[in-house]
């Protein structure tokens, strides 16, 4: 076929395209927390001394950081989703997360006496904490990687992977409020593991099912 | 200040052809492969590869443009975007290329000789490409591209309803470029 052969068959075909990819990665992440919430709920028990728990620094530390990891992966994604490279600049935004974790880490190691530090860091629940975050963010994931397969990835493995963080900013944030370890010792072992996870799990999807 | 036009006008027809007006997508998608083939000739060049490949690459990034212009940011430029989803597939081509470098000498020699009467036509391979159509989509193709005939025309040929062409021309240029890319995994 030639290639004005081809163009005339294109053009032929001129009209709007389907939804703008911007508002298709945002209906992906709201479906997704939607998606993770009703497993939740399904799932798990809101810890019962949640509303005393919400006026302790420690817990709101925890949202503080899930909610960067969520902020910082989200808008990343909308421009990872576009064929333009992202400037460098721009990816330092995955700091953000690990720095908050990192703050909250050092003011926990000056304010706990440093025989507590294992027990704090080992926590109660770290097998659930690496089961169900995964878990929870699974059905996240699953539906970025469909919103983003209608985009078209510079780099395909790192939108999976940050399309990953969506799914584990999500998920962790939901977790936060069943889990009682509220130690930054305890997230950033247990939580940052599993939120590894799922970034390695978004990026082997992502390498495979974002190709274009 | 001339690229600075160029830019402006190809928005505009870029915003014409997303508003459904096709003389100016074709205009548009023209103007855009004879800046692709020169850029892509380069990159080729550049990476020491033979240049018989060049047009499939320009094509890929013509179907690439048109089944994700969703990912154009209409207040933006189109050039940048453009030049990105070029990379892209400049850049798969290559190391598809680096792959096939093992193959035997006579198969090289073959690619050389095909070289000199291939520029703005495609390898044999594209026509393959459209081979592997089926049905009402390769129909639909071959009638709007080979043959030149309009969407009304093709829609009393074949019976069918201008919608139902449209639609089948749609799935059939998502077919091309997937056909591409599997080509790219052989």
């Amino acid at each position: 076929m030639k290639t004005d052969d081809l163009i005339a068959a294109i053009s032929a075909d001129a009209g709007a395209p389907g939804a703008p990819i911007g508002r298709l990665v945002w209906l992906g992440a709201g479906a997704g927390i939607l998606a993770a919430a009703v497993l939740f709920f399904t799932l798990l028990p809101v810890r019962p001394d949640m509303m005393e728990a919400m006026a302790t620094p420690r817990f709101l530390f925890k949202w503080a950081f899930t909610l960067t990891l969520l902020a910082s992966a989200m808008a990343l994604i909308l421009q990872l989703a576009r064929p333009q490279p992202v400037p460098r600049l721009q990816l330092l935004a995955l700091l953000a997360a690990p720095m908050v974790l990192a703050a909250g880490v050092g003011s926990e190691l000056i304010m706990l006496p440093s025989s507590d530090w294992m027990p704090t860091m080992v926590g109660t629940n770290a097998m659930g904490c690496m089961v169900l975050i995964p878990l929870l963010s699974a059905l996240p994931l699953v539906v970025m990687i469909i919103a983003l397969r209608q985009g078209a990835p510079a780099r395909p493995a790192l939108a999976g992977a940050v399309a990953g963080l969506v799914a584990a900013g999500i998920a962790a944030t939901l977790y936060a409020t069943h889990c009682q370890n509220d130690s930054p010792l305890f997230m950033a072992v247990w939580y940052a593991m599993a939120t590894a996870i799922v970034a390695a799990a978004g990026a082997l999807l992502g390498a495979r099912l974002l190709r274009w | 200040m001339a690229q600075l036009k160029r830019e402006e006008e190809w928005a505009a027809l870029m915003r014409a052809a997303i508003d459904g007006d096709e003389a100016a997508y074709r205009m548009l998608l023209e103007s855009l492969a004879l800046g692709l083939r020169a850029a892509v000739r380069r990159g080729f060049a550049q990476a020491g590869a033979s240049l018989s490949d060049v047009e499939d690459v320009v094509q890929e990034t013509l179907l690439a443009l048109h089944l994700k212009r969703n990912t154009w940011d209409p207040s933006q430029p189109l050039g940048p975007w453009v030049r990105a989803i070029a990379r892209h597939k400049l850049i798969d081509a290559l190391r598809r290329r680096g792959r096939r470098i093992q193959v035997p000498i006579e198969s090289v020699l073959e690619t050389l000789a095909a070289e000199e009467n291939s520029s703005g036509v495609d390898r044999q391979d594209a026509e393959r490409l459209v081979n592997g159509l089926h049905g009402r989509q390769q129909e639909v193709v071959r009638a709007i591209s080979l043959e030149g005939q309009s969407i009304r025309d093709v829609a009393q040929r074949l019976q069918m309803k201008e919608v139902a062409v449209r639609v089948a021309l749609h799935r059939g240029l998502k077919t091309l470029a997937n056909l591409h890319q599997k080509d790219q995994d052989e």
